[in-house]
């Protein structure tokens, strides 16, 4: 067998122009696993994660309060177990047995470092050895008489530019009669080209069309960076993808896990489980899953109405169950653990349910093997622990789940070798392109303190410095270099928002062009950079002549596109079937502020997801004191009380919260539950003591109403049924029906000059829908601003009155005109994207509240703060 | 020895090559024989670490080109190729290197998390939580009447604000817990002294008042008649603005202690409606008056001061401990804790000292006075340190720099280098700048040759350079900003070589950038700031809605925006049309849903399962073709760098992710962009006017330097938290003697008799010099930019700020008098003599020639950009490909379709093994590496040796004992010895091969040669009884690949292929048919 050997040549390819039988390149891990199978020393693998915690045991034998890791170790056991055992690696790799110098005199004392690693070699626990301990054991197992098959070495660097221990296992594999040879040194540097593009997307524009201008029978593409970009563009020249992915721990198959154990403590996090239900391959039926982000959607907590309601419906579903149903309920609502700390089975248990979930998806979609692998080493590692608390927990999942690398397409079958650093080419071939160069080198070693170093240079241990491996690294690149005729370099200034930071590997290869003449010999070494470089904008001639490194094409000339904002009114032609049949406030409000909006939301039915409408602020807040307020009136009914106490309020607070404004429990919420804890507190009981005051008795929270609102519009008498729920009503002293609406708001001043104004339409309609009759009486009326604590009323029952300018008859009148005026608009076809329509009025035209108003017709702002058309009436349009 | 006796200190004024000079210091240690590792040097910037790395790198390359001695040659590349791993670099990152690997000296988790900027208050608040409610029970109804609970005035810091800029002022003058208990007693004296002696509290009889007064108001304007019975105007526009104002102010007065004070001091206007006035003036005049003496006013800032240097306290001591424990640390911890370790841990100095020996920090004037002392604790450890900056250029106080201290400081070092050549400017604007800041420095104590900038020998032939001074006589801000964006458009158009690119146009606020790149795009100029949001960049848009999609199938919206924004679906242009007369909207939909553009994204969401957000979004962009488009639209350049900017904020969401410990996912991400508001990316390119603030003008230069804003205002505050210090510098403890001063002020909009105090206090006066000064040197960074002309503007001819640096009438211009010569007809007349020159510039008492010109905005130019020519690729005439997949493992390739035979070729014992238990793989494992030893060359003894380790290894001796390793060997060794007696045995051959462009590398488990082929052997541990179906079910494809491969590698054929069963005691042959 003949072996190319060479520092970071593990993952070099072993043939790119011609087949070989018995010859391979490899690196010290390629090597050490070739020579151990040789001499029958081979084992299985042990997880990285399992070593951490093997050796997290033997440092906590040897810990004590005075110890020098204690500190460390006490914050972060599992991180400070990692990073001593990479030392202690990486000391082993390079032959270090364990000991330390004996105590005398002359020889100073080692480092703290170095006396931990040592006494944890000789504490008590199994250490599952490593690629470092074999390497050690490889120096003695070449003593075996076994031969080795192996009639030739061949190194890629020089013998003594190889770690110490790696020089004396040559040694002993010269005496297995191996014959030991050096690579001849390339001679030449390629010719160089250098192309700076901004961004990836044009960098990948000129490589693609590159590798599309010539054959590539003698090329090789040097990946050093994610190709994710590069292929797509590759693609469209209908040439294979080089699926290089990045290492990322976002993969959504690795964020299963740790989204899972996030999710399983109380108190809940709904926007997590949003995110864990909507996670793309989530192992919650997609169906269920819909039930429950619905849920969410209504009332941002679990265990309540919404979420009980969703439970009961995956159970009555027959192609969920009620069996899941359980699980769903058990696992994310009723079974959650209370506390920072559980008992390692219990955890187990908790996820026994996911565990089994993954194992079935795995057995027939390779994509979730490996998390399910992971999660069950995570629960080997847990379940023994008689306390695990959520930090430990996040860190023995992070260290289990670790970065993948998959990309979305993996490599296609290509006519270039495809290399991912240029060292590894070991091949000659004409031309390289080198894709990603800004990562074109490699992770340096450990530093080691100067003391440490010397104190095992005592013990025969020899430590490459990360200098010497970087120079090492640098030598390589450059003599690899040497095995082509030309090498394209393509960076990019930007790179992930960021401006990326040059590679110096470059000046280097810049500086071993060979000098043509003398006079270039006085160039600087950046005018030398200069002259071979070059930018996208410098290849394509004007007449679209294209030519780069050699080769050419010719391209065709783009043709402008001039994007047009929408129109502002859609005529669509007469529509009868766009007809309201049933309107609640909202829709009125909608409708009239914007029936472009009202239509999409209402006939067309476009929404969003439901995971991207779950309440939080405001919303959250509104809905979460209602209900506060109606289950109080609840209480207050049946016992006849026309005020709670502040301790009922506060404990009504506390039973709601976890199922309508869960966030609030969160940690990092405890000052703002607080705050808000206060505000209703004082502002509920506000509420109810002022209606008592003033001579009100509140009889219904959410009375529903329903009454058909008589129109005419297109020449056509019609109804429209107007459904809905008053917040409080009640009673005043002199028997009038009283209605007021509840608000949480920041903007108080907007809700006082709508009572101020008269265009309080809200209070309005549910006058006119709880009376009989076309028009509202003007029985008391109020916004009660639940944030601010404050009524704002024209009416004298609720403390300061404010003035009024219109009479709700008058308001509702002006309504009724502005919805006849819209719906005949509508039915006609013609619909309005308000805002817009607003904004590309001509100079002249009068503006549309003008209009109305001279009309007399109830002008209504369109609502685009809410709304989720933005982009498509063309308000948050980009037409430049 | 003086603590500073090692250092240098460099100042180097703007332009005279700093960059040059620390690339020289530090290449030419390097070249004398310093090791590369031995340098620590801070940069402001990760840029300009990076270029300095760059030019000290090129610069060794060079070296050693030149070099005649190989060795000498060959240490400068080494040198070289050390760079990127030396600790150079930005201060945070050199330290959070150091922090990297000295954590458990330090007493650190090793796995920290550097929490970014973005993410700092999100972890102050979750650290902080518990304290902040425990507290806000108190300090909340303080806050309230302070208008600082967050109700009230939008400019008003809300009270954890202050807590929070407390606690990260301590942080970064190293002030403890304890301190700010110290802190809060003398800022509560210092303010006391403001108010009057303490009185009555009299708010309930206000309050009383109040009440009666508004019914009175009422009243008034219910009947336009008032208390005295004569009709008032109450239909005036005062009046009906203010009324509804006051009412709502009153409102808030509900009950006298939850009064804000700011409705005391200001529920009326300052100049209130005549009615108005006549009901509340004199109670307002009487409130202004006891307001100073009031106790309860007392006693609201006196325990609001306490209380928030309290809560800050405690707020410093659990942010620490939070930190330590979720191994987060953000850069002020970065420092902190490195300077703690250089004070404290024995191992760190003995360590630091032996590594490094040169200290070298770049922009000096600008590290906050944490750093300062970092550096000079470092400094002491090293042979010789460095520090290279321009105390003229300190710029950043409003980050926590303090340029008093840092000059005390620098006026300790012994040994100083002054660089006074500028290498950038020419004789005009250097001159300027000479004339304009002698005079202004000489008042901060500047010797004037610290300041004078002279043009080296090289420079002396370049051409004179210009100055330009623009009157913008407009009232009106946005006015005047469109007037200097005339005054662009009008230089471009007269100076010719002067492309866009080449000018910047300087501001002092963001806001003025904004609006001067929109008064500059109204020009058809287009600024290099993009006034569009990220997200509201069309192709940023459709991106996302791709994404929205993508994560969930039934987002209706996101469909329907796909199809809005995107020209090649086949319902673009007519969605509307389609969907609003639809009588079945679904239907439509579901049509548009069948376009392909669509199902690509449909199909991506089945993959998107092991995708990264970030690929999700480049697999988004891709289906939807947005590079092609883009190129098809306006400014492609900036949209794709928005293409990338959008991936920076799935950066910044993962950071965020990371720091809060939190898992990061596609709807995570699409939440975190909807809430976020990001900058799209800036403009770039020779077209292109660079607009942008003074402060961010730092270190660059342009040909042509636009100087706005010299006309503003200096703005200081009495009121708010600020860094004080008190007596002398102590080298030995440079931070003694820092101290914050906190001076609540319920005041949002000032006009109280506080404010009237506050501004005549010393502090105030204090602050007011201080700000006078940071103007000095912010508006010498910014005239210091230009390299050829330099641009002044003013409102006038005398500019107010330039001014008011402290030299008085310092500057001011005017244009050439002739009689009879009308301005804006014939335009500037120009000097004979001096082409160019109108008017003259005067400076101290000096003049320059300059051309002086009164501007007036433009009108907007309707002429559209203009269309470059732009190429693509034409259409791939291959059809669209699809090839295999790169890797070929051939234990992965089907066995069905190979025509194959499977039999008996020889029987070699009895079975060895029962079943496959669960561990069955690893006994395959180890049977397997014994077999794949040349064991053959051992004796008996020796094999059991071997057999036993192996067994040992893979820890299956409860399974299987030695023998069976053993006996299995040495029957097959036997069956070869028979079968292929002088065959040569390669044992685990290694095959690597490129069968149509894929790539194949395996181990053979033994490959026999004879003279005229090959013999292929694999062994299989199958235990179970149907080996035959076994290898029919599992291996022939895997057999047929390497029997090619070896074909392919050495051009002999496999004449026979056996797959052994060393469990079963059988070898089987498969023969092709
Ligand atoms: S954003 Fe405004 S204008 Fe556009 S659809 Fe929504 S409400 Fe109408």
């Amino acid at each position: 067998m003949k072996i190319e050997f060479g520092w970071h040549l593990d993952r070099a390819p072993w043939a790119y122009n011609q087949p070989g039988l018995n010859h391979v390149r490899v690196g010290r891990k390629g090597l050490t696993t070739l020579l151990q199978t040789r001499l029958g020393i081979t084992r299985p693998d042990t997880g990285h994660a399992e070593r951490v915690n093997q050796y997290l045991g033997r440092l906590q034998s040897i810990d004590s309060p005075g110890a020098w890791f204690h500190d460390s170790f006490q914050v972060d056991s599992w991180s400070t177990a990692q990073e001593l055992l990479a030392a202690r690696d990486d000391a082993v790799s390079n032959g270090w047995d364990g000991t330390l110098p004996e105590n005398d005199a002359d020889v100073p004392t080692p480092s703290p470092l170095l006396r931990t690693l040592s006494a944890a070699e000789r504490a008590p626990g199994y250490l599952a050895p490593s690629l470092a301990d074999d390497t050690l054991e490889l120096l003695e197992a070449l003593d075996s008489p076994l031969p080795l098959g192996i009639e030739q070495l061949i190194l890629h660097q020089a013998e003594t530019s190889f770690p110490r221990i790696w020089q004396r296992i040559i040694a002993k594999l010269r005496r297995h009669g191996v014959r030991v040879s050096i690579a001849p040194p390339a001679t030449v540097q390629p010719q160089l080209t250098v192309l700076t593009a901004e961004t990836e997307w044009e960098a990948a524009e000129q490589a693609a069309r590159w590798l599309a201008s010539g054959d590539n029978a003698s090329t090789a593409v040097v990946c050093s960076d994610r190709t994710s970009v590069l292929d797509q563009y590759l693609a469209t020249h209908g040439l294979p993808r080089l699926g290089v992915g990045a290492r990322s721990p976002w993969r959504a198959q690795n964020q299963l896990i740790p989204l899972f154990f996030e999710l399983i403590w109380a108190p809940g996090d709904v926007r997590l489980l949003a995110e864990f239900l909507s996670l793309p391959g989530v192992p919650v039926r997609r169906r269920a899953a819909r039930h429950l982000l619905h849920a969410l959607q209504q009332a941002p907590g679990t265990g309540g109405e919404a979420w009980e309601k969703a439970i009961k419906e995956i159970a009555q579903d027959n192609t969920l169950g009620s069996e899941l149903a359980a699980v769903l309920d058990r696992t994310f609502n009723t079974g959650l653990i209370s506390g920072d700390t559980t008992n390692g089975a219990k955890l187990a248990e908790t996820a026994v349910w996911l565990g089994g979930r993954l194992r079935a998806r795995a057995a027939v979609d390779p994509a979730f093997q490996s998390a399910s692998a992971q999660l069950q080493r995570i629960l080997e590692l847990v379940a023994p622990l008689q306390e695990v608390s959520r930090r430990e927990l996040r860190r023995i999942v992070s260290t289990v789940v670790t970065p993948a690398a998959d990309p979305l397409v993996a490599a296609e079958a290509s006519p270039w070798l495809r290399l991912n650093q240029l060292h590894e080419l070991c091949d000659d071939v004409d031309n390289v392109l080198w894709w990603g160069f800004r990562n074109g080198s490699i992770a340096h070693g450990r530093r080691w303190d100067a003391h440490d170093v010397e104190t095992l240079a005592r013990m025969g241990v020899d430590l490459p410095s990360p200098e010497d491996l970087a120079a090492l690294s640098t030598q390589q690149t450059i003599s690899a270099a040497g095995r082509c005729r030309h090498l394209v370099i393509v960076q990019v200034e930007q790179l992930l928002g960021e401006r990326t930071e040059g590679n110096p590997l470059l000046e280097t290869l810049v500086a071993a062009q060979p000098l043509p003449n003398a006079e270039r010999a006085a160039e600087s070494l950046s005018a030398r950079l200069a002259k071979v470089s070059t930018t996208p904008a410098e290849l394509t001639g004007p007449d679209g002549r294209w030519q780069f490194a050699g080769r050419r094409a010719q391209l065709v000339p783009v043709n402008r596109h001039l994007p047009v904002p929408p129109a502002p009114v859609h005529e669509v032609g007469p529509s009868p079937s766009l007809r309201p049949e049933r309107l609640s406030f909202s829709q009125l409000s909608t409708l009239l502020g914007c029936s472009l909006a009202w239509v999409l939301a209402k006939k067309s039915k476009l929404s969003v997801a439901d995971a991207a409408s779950i309440p939080t602020d405001n919303q959250m807040l509104g809905t979460f004191a209602h209900k506060v307020v109606e289950v109080l009136h609840q209480h207050l009914d049946g016992e006849t009380r026309a005020v709670p106490e502040e301790a009922e309020i506060r404990l009504t607070i506390d039973e709601l919260m976890p199922h309508f404004a869960s966030e609030l429990l969160l940690p990092g919420q405890s000052r703002r539950r607080s705050a808000i804890t206060a505000t209703l507190v004082a502002s509920i009981s506000t509420f109810f003591s002022q209606l008592s005051r003033g001579g009100i008795v509140l009889q219904t929270m959410e009375q529903e109403f329903e009454k058909d609102l008589r129109l005419s519009a297109a020449g056509e008498d019609f109804s429209v049924a107007v459904k809905g729920s008053a917040d409080a009503m009640g009673i005043d002293t002199e028997g009038r029906t009283v209605v007021v609406d509840l608000k949480w708001t920041n903007n108080a001043k907007y809700r006082r000059e709508e009572i101020q104004q008269g265009t309080a339409l809200q209070l309005a309609l549910y006058q006119w829908a709880l009376h009989p009759g076309d028009a509202p009486p003007d029985d008391p009326t109020a916004f009660y601003l639940l944030k601010q604590g404050a009524f704002a009323s024209s009416h004298p029952h609720f403390g300061t009155q404010l003035p009024r300018a219109v009479e709700p008859a008058q308001l509702w009148m002006q309504a009724v005109a502005a919805a006849e005026f819209t719906i005949e608009e509508v039915l006609a076809g013609r619909i309005t994207a308000k805002q817009p329509a607003d904004d590309t009025r001509a100079e002249d035209a009068p503006d549309r509240a003008q209009m109305d108003a001279d009309a007399g017709r109830h002008h209504v702002k369109p609502p685009c703060r809410f709304c989720d058309f933005g982009v498509l009436c063309g308000i948050k349009g980009d037409f430049s | 020895m003086n603590l500073l006796d090692n250092v240098t200190m460099v100042s180097a004024s703007a332009g005279t090559g700093k960059t040059f000079h620390l690339t020289q210091v530090i290449a030419e240690k390097i070249e004398d024989g310093l090791p590369a590792g031995a340098v620590m040097a801070t940069t402001f910037t990760k840029k300009a670490a990076g270029e300095l790395k760059e030019r000290i790198g090129a610069r060794l390359l060079e070296q050693s080109g030149a070099a005649r001695d190989a060795s000498r040659a060959e240490s400068l590349q080494r040198a070289a190729q050390q760079l990127p791993a030396s600790l150079i670099g930005t201060v945070n990152s050199v330290c959070g290197k150091l922090l990297q690997e000295y954590a458990i000296d330090a007493g650190l988790s090793p796995a920290l998390e550097v929490i970014g900027e973005e993410q700092l208050q999100g972890i102050f608040h979750l650290a902080t939580d518990a304290i902040l409610a425990e507290h806000g029970t108190d300090i909340l109804p303080i806050a309230r009447r302070m208008g600082t609970d967050g109700n009230g005035a939008r400019d008003a810091q809300p009270w954890e604000e202050t807590v929070r800029g407390i606690v990260d002022a301590a942080r970064t003058n190293l002030l403890s817990a304890d301190d700010l208990v110290g802190c809060a007693e003398r800022s509560w004296h210092g303010l006391r002294e403001l108010l009057d002696e303490p009185g009555q509290d009299e708010r309930q009889a206000w309050h009383r008042e109040l009440i009666e007064r508004r019914a009175q108001l009422d009243t008034l304007a219910r009947t336009g008649i008032g208390q005295d019975g004569k009709t008032a105007n109450v239909t005036s526009k005062g009046f009906l603005e203010q009324y509804p104002k006051v009412i709502q102010k009153i409102d808030q007065a509900v009950s006298v202690d939850d009064t804000p004070w700011e409705i005391w001091r200001g529920f009326i206007a300052s100049g209130p409606a005549a009615p108005i006035k006549a009901i509340f003036w004199d109670l307002r005049e009487r409130i202004h008056q006891g307001l100073l003496s009031n106790p309860a006013f007392h006693s609201d800032l006196e325990q609001y001061i306490r209380r928030i240097f309290a809560c800050a306290a405690e707020c410093l001591t659990i942010y620490a401990k939070f930190k330590r424990l979720h191994g987060l640390m953000d850069f002020v911890d970065q420092e902190t804790l490195v300077l703690e370790l250089a004070r404290t841990s024995k191992a760190f100095r003995e360590s630091f000292a032996s590594r490094i020996s040169l200290l070298v920090v770049d922009e000096f004037q600008d590290t906050s006075p944490l750093q300062l002392e970092l550096f000079l604790q470092l400094s002491r450890l090293v042979k010789e340190a460095v520090w290279v900056g321009d105390p003229k250029q300190s710029i950043y106080e409003f980050r926590g720099t303090d340029p008093d201290l840092m000059q005390a400081v620098v006026e300790r070092v012994p040994t100083r280098r002054q660089l006074s050549h500028s290498w950038r400017s020419h004789q005009a604007v250097v001159d300027l700048s000479n004339a304009v800041f002698e005079p202004v420095f000489a008042r901060h104590g500047m010797a004037p040759e610290t300041v004078h900038l002279e043009l080296p020998e090289d420079h002396k032939s370049w051409s004179a350079g210009n100055l330009e001074a623009w009157t913008r006589p407009q009232t009106n801000d946005g006015e005047r900003l469109r007037a200097t964006a005339a005054g662009v458009a009008d230089l471009l158009s007269r100076r010719d070589g002067i492309h866009p690119g080449d000018v910047a146009v300087l501001t002092r606020s963001n806001a003025d950038v904004e609006a001067l790149s929109a008064a500059l795009d109204a020009l058809g100029i287009r600024a290099s700031r993009n006034p569009r949001q990220l997200a509201d960049a069309r192709e940023i848009q459709l991106a996302r809605a791709g994404m929205a999609y993508v994560s969930d199938g039934y987002d209706t919206v996101a469909l329907t925006e796909v199809v809005a924004l995107h020209p090649g679906h086949h319902a673009h242009g007519k969605w509307q049309q389609q969907l609003l007369s639809a009588v079945d909207p679904a239907a439509v939909l579901e049509g548009w849903n069948m376009d392909p553009l669509l199902s690509s994204l449909d199909s991506l969401r089945t993959q998107a399962k092991t995708a990264t957000p970030t690929e999700i979004f480049e697999a988004v962009a891709g289906v939807l073709g947005l590079p092609p488009l883009i190129k098809s639209w306006s400014a492609p350049a900036t949209r794709l760098r928005n293409l990338d900017a959008f991936r920076g904020a799935l950066e910044d969401y993962y950071e965020r992710c990371l720091a809060l410990r939190s898992p990061a996912t596609l709807r995570g991400f699409l939440t975190f962009f909807g809430s976020e508001q990001q900058q799209s990316a800036e403009n770039a390119g020779p077209d292109v006017v660079n607009v942008l603030t003074y402060h961010k003008a730092k270190g660059l230069e342009w040909p042509v330097v636009v100087m706005e804003a010299l006309d503003k205002d200096l703005r200081f505050a009495a009121f708010g938290a600020a860094v004080e210090q008190d007596g002398t510098l102590d080298l030995e403890l440079p931070l003694a003697g820092r101290w914050i001063r906190f001076w609540p002020s319920p005041f949002p909009y000032a006009g109280s008799p506080l404010d009237a105090r506050g501004k005549e206090s010393q502090v105030a006066l204090d602050a007011e010099e201080r700000e006078r000064r940071n103007m000095a040197r912010l508006m010498y960074v910014g005239m210091t930019r230009a390299v050829e002309t330099n641009v002044l503007t003013g409102k006038g001819n005398v500019p107010g700020l330039l001014n008011n640096l402290g030299a008085e009438s310092l500057l001011s211009w005017s244009a050439a008098e002739e009689p009879g010569a009308s301005y804006s007809q014939a335009g500037p007349i120009e000097d004979p003599e001096l082409p160019g020159t109108t008017g003259t510039l005067n400076v101290a008492g000096g003049d320059f020639s300059a051309r002086v010109a009164t501007l007036e905005p433009a009108e907007q130019s309707v002429a559209t950009r203009g269309w470059v020519a732009r190429f693509t690729d034409a259409q791939s005439q291959l059809p669209p490909a699809l090839y295999p997949p790169s890797r070929l493992t051939a234990s992965s390739e089907g066995s069905d379709g190979d025509k194959a035979t499977v039999l008996l070729a020889a029987e070699l014992g009895p079975r060895l093994a029962e079943h496959g238990a669960d561990e069955w793989g690893a006994v395959g494992s180890a049977v397997h590496a014994y077999l794949g030893t040349a064991y053959g060359a051992l004796d008996t003894v020796q094999q059991r040796d071997l057999a036993e380790r192996i067994i040992g290894r893979w820890k299956i001796g409860h399974l299987v004992a030695p023998e069976l390793l053993v006996t299995s060997g040495a029957r097959f060794e036997e069956y070869l010895n028979t079968a292929f007696p002088a065959w040569i045995r390669h044992r685990e051959a290694a095959i690597g091969w490129r069968p149509e462009n894929r790539v194949m590398e395996g181990w053979i488990d033994l490959l026999l040669e004879g003279p005229d082929g090959y013999v292929l052997v694999d062994h299989k541990t199958y235990p179970g009884s149907d080996p035959e179906g076994h290898v029919r079910e599992k291996y022939l494809g895997q057999m047929a690949a390497y029997r090619s491969a070896v074909l392919a590698a050495t051009g002999k054929a496999v004449l026979r292929t056996l797959i052994h069963f060393p469990a079963l005691g059988r070898v089987y042959e498969i023969s092709q048919a």
